[in-house]
């Protein structure tokens, strides 16, 4: 056990493939407990830093830990507490899911599949080769959650799932952080609640559970905090100038020689109007830098307006550059 | 109670690879059914004989192949999206998993296939538990560990059968390159088994660290190394040192001792026909007279050395490799072939050379004949042997079985009619063979044959002697009695004129 209080920590891990560099140096603390959504596009690093945290690829520099233990150590004992299920994984397709659950048991302390199987309705007898893709990832999920592990690292597990099996594939991981029935929350040990590392291209489908989110854009970590803080922060600030009275020179909104504060991003200006991204607006002046760094010839109104995350990523991938947040 | 992981796995695997390993099982006993009919001594080859060269040949590696690849890539280690590496297998356990199913659906029944065939053939397999062990190293060191490695390092079949015949490629590339490089060098003593060694341990050790680690580009590297390090170490080995070492100079009364042959005795002129270069080397017939042997004994030279000068020059050899000169009581001198460079040859030919030849001999001294019966039930015979007439064939000779190998060099000899068994009249004369069989590097089947058959005398027409129920053979077996390196100077030698050299109608013609 790590004293750090961080399920996952990484500090300056990397991974380059030749001259790709498939993963730029990530310095990453996840708490126990967070549901950390890692998104970004497709062949942003998402898949990589995951498997560099299982073990699975070998990192060209820095280290990372997992409960506490170094990953380029991890052991088979540690599978016992860490789980692991992917899109693409490759599973033992000639068994039937009770023989790959059964075979499964045999390596675990603790082991129930039993309320999975009913849960998820998943078919026994069916071989893995002729199961569903959204079945599959049922079967894969029953598989990790069955021995009740303390850190769950998904890749991309909604995928290509229509809507029902994916709300039922949420339902069951929900289940083992926050429990919805009166029943099981009487019976559930916040201590035993897992920490959950789950990547995704698809903002809407971890907006509902996650609690922290963190953003790869080309190999490179733009920022990963607690989701709460990042929408509490970024406000899109619209700046209008009223329209002119007849045949009066049209008002003017002009920029001072003042440079532009660091939390600003995508400023557009029109002679009447100007919008921008704040990046930090629960903490900074965001009228008093308006007044440093516009004029205008008459009182412009200022909105204030917060941000879906779909609108917030999209600013962060235009303007290439971090809000400048620290690490959760 | 839970089964221990090792079993655990090789339970799964079980379950999945048994069609495969059906195969396996059946291949070996159809082998235990075909593999006597090669036992008859009969030139011939039937179908069964024919079935069991397949089998031995074809079918058996490609399913042992197969049943290896499918057995490895089950828990793949080459790729990042098996499954297993995400569960809590311990590396060690894994490998120990495919070792037991190794160790249980290909070790055993070959054991059990080569104690069922040493039964069936009459022997006692219980006499040779050294031997059957042995085999099981070599199908370690020349099948399972090299094939399992290949799979360590592959992840499918396919790949896995193309790097197999990429390694074979790759094998027989150095093994050409070690044979341009070191030509017919001699080894030293004990460094056959340090290859084995090395050749088991290298793959090994590249196997379990692949299981450890599963840094398959590392593995593949010391997997492509292990062959160019034993290269590396034949060629740089001080062969001649270690010879030297190996052999001591003969200086013992009961040594041979090798003089020059008497000039007269030497050929003066070269023949006219073309020498005869071969990689371009030239053989030089050189005679030495040998003397005080005991004729219990027998000098086989395993290499030799030579050091030419002449006046401003000078010509060292390492030791090289020779194959079949005996040197023993029976004969006053030898030729020995040397092998030398053309341009040296060209270098040294035309003038009179001082020649230091060193060879490198093992010593065999024949032991007191035991004398065994050859009664018309299968009878006994050294070296754990069963000897037996064929029920449908009294007249050919007596057909021994020996396991692995026949005792060698031993000598049987009787005292035989001269026509027929029936014929009391018959004169009883003695005769002698020499018992040479030995089983391949890995022979599926231990059973050797060899027919007790007399050849015939000389000047007594082409039938052997038949060797008659009730006859006492007397076997003389040869053992090892140490290394010994002789040494003899030769002065003004011609070698010219010693040179092999083509007849005019392409025909060899050693002077």
């Amino acid at each position: 056990m790590t004293g750090t209080g961080y399920a996952i920590e990484t500090h300056g891990l990397q991974k380059s493939y030749r001259h790709t560099e498939a993963l730029a140096p990530l310095t990453l603390s996840v708490p126990r407990g967070a549901v950390f959504a890692l998104v970004g596009h497709n062949g942003a690093g998402k898949t990589t830093l995951i498997k560099l945290l299982m073990n699975m690829i070998h990192p060209s520099s820095g280290t990372a830990t997992l409960l506490g233990r170094d990953i380029t150590h991890l052991t088979g004992e540690d599978f016992t507490r860490i789980a692991y299920a992917s899109e693409n994984q490759e599973l033992p397709d000639w068994m039937t899911v009770g023989q790959f659950l059964d075979y499964l048991r045999g390596f675990y302390p603790r082991w129930d599949h039993a309320a999975l199987v009913r849960q998820l309705e998943l078919p026994l007898n069916r071989k893995l080769k002729h199961l569903s893709r959204g079945m599959l990832m049922k079967a894969a999920l029953a598989s990790i959650l069955a021995f009740s592990p303390e850190i769950i690292l998904l890749d991309e597990p909604f995928s290509g799932l229509d809507p029902l099996v994916r709300d039922e594939l949420i339902e069951a991981l929900m289940s083992r952080v926050n429990p919805r029935s009166l029943a099981d929350q009487a019976a559930f040990d916040p201590a035993s609640r897992p920490t959950i590392l789950i990547s995704s291209h698809d903002l809407a489908e971890v907006e509902s559970f996650a609690t922290h989110i963190g953003f790869l854009h080309q190999g490179k970590l733009l920022f990963a905090e607690e989701l709460t803080t990042l929408t509490a922060r970024f406000r899109e600030v619209t700046l209008t100038l009223p329209p002119s009275a007849a045949g009066l020179a049209p008002a003017t909104l002009t920029r001072t020689s003042a440079p532009l504060p660091e939390s600003w991003l995508l400023l557009e200006q029109t002679p009447a109007a100007a919008r921008f991204v704040h990046i930090h607006a629960d903490s900074e002046p965001v009228n008093d830098q308006l007044a440093t760094v516009f004029t205008a010839t008459d009182t412009p109104s200022v909105q204030i307006a917060p941000m879906t995350l779909r609108a917030i990523f999209l600013a962060l991938a235009k303007s290439g550059r971090a809000p400048a947040a620290p690490s959760v | 109670m839970a089964l221990p992981q090792p079993l655990h796995i090789a339970r799964k695997d079980l379950l999945h690879l048994w069609p495969e390993t059906l195969v396996v099982l059946l291949l070996f006993a159809a082998f235990c059914w075909a593999a006597p009919s090669g036992w008859s001594g009969s030139q011939y080859a039937g179908v069964a004989t024919l079935l069991a060269a397949f089998l031995k040949g074809f079918l058996m590696p490609i399913s042992w192949l197969v049943l290896i690849s499918r057995l490895i890539h089950d828990e793949p280690l080459v790729g990042d999206r098996q499954f297993w590496t995400s569960r809590p297998y311990h590396w060690a356990k894994l490998l120990a998993a495919k070792a037991i199913y190794l160790g249980v659906f290909l070790y055993v029944p070959f054991l059990l296939m080569q104690i069922f065939l040493l039964k069936r053939a009459g022997l006692y397999p219980t006499t040779v538990v050294p031997a059957l062990l042995h085999n099981l190293l070599l199908l370690t060191a020349i099948l399972v560990v090299p094939l399992t490695a290949i799979a360590a390092v592959t992840a499918t079949f396919a790949r896995m059968l193309l790097s197999t015949i990429g390694a074979m490629i790759y094998l027989l590339i150095v093994g050409l390159g070690l044979l341009y490089l070191i030509f017919r060098r001699m080894p030293p003593p004990g460094f056959e088994p340090l290859v084995l060694t090395l050749i088991v341990l290298l793959p090994l050790a590249a196997l379990i660290y692949q299981y450890a680690t599963r840094r398959t580009p590392i593995t593949r590297i010391l997997l492509l190394g292990t062959p160019l390090l034993i290269a590396l170490l034949l060629v740089i080995v001080p062969a001649t040192a270690l010879i030297r070492r190996a052999y001591p100079v003969a200086g013992a009364a009961s040594d041979p001792k090798l003089a020059p042959v008497p000039a007269q005795l030497l050929p003066k002129t070269a023949p006219t026909g073309a020498l005869q270069v071969l990689n371009n080397m030239v053989e030089v017939g050189i005679p030495v007279a040998t003397s005080g042997i005991d004729e219990q004994s027998n000098y086989t030279v395993k290499g030799y050395a030579v050091t030419l000068d002449a006046p401003g020059q000078h010509w060292v050899s390492p030791y090289l490799n020779e194959l079949g000169t005996e040197i023993n009581a029976y004969q006053p001198g030898v030729l020995v072939p040397v092998a030398l460079p053309l341009d040296v040859f060209n270098q040294f030919k035309s003038t009179p050379v001082d020649v230091h030849l060193s060879l490198a001999a093992d010593h065999l001294k024949l032991d007191s004949p035991t004398t065994w019966r050859a009664s018309a039930e299968p009878f006994s015979v050294p070296g754990h042997g069963r000897c037996s007439w064929a029920a449908d064939n009294p007249e050919a000779a007596p057909i021994c079985r020996f396991p692995f190998a026949a005792p060698q060099p031993d000598f049987v000899s009787a005292r035989l009619p001269a026509s027929s068994c029936g014929d009391p009249e018959s004169t009883r004369t003695p005769h002698q063979m020499n018992l040479v069989a030995g089983s391949s590097t890995l022979d599926f089947d231990p059973v050797v044959t060899v027919p007790l058959s007399f050849p015939a005398s000389r000047g007594a027409g082409p039938a052997p002697h038949p060797l008659c129920p009730g006859t006492p053979l007397a076997f003389s077996e040869a053992k090892a009695q140490g290394k010994v390196r002789l040494e003899v100077d030769l002065h003004g030698l011609q070698l010219d004129p010693l040179a092999a050299r083509f007849q005019e109608r392409g025909s060899p013609l050693r002077q």
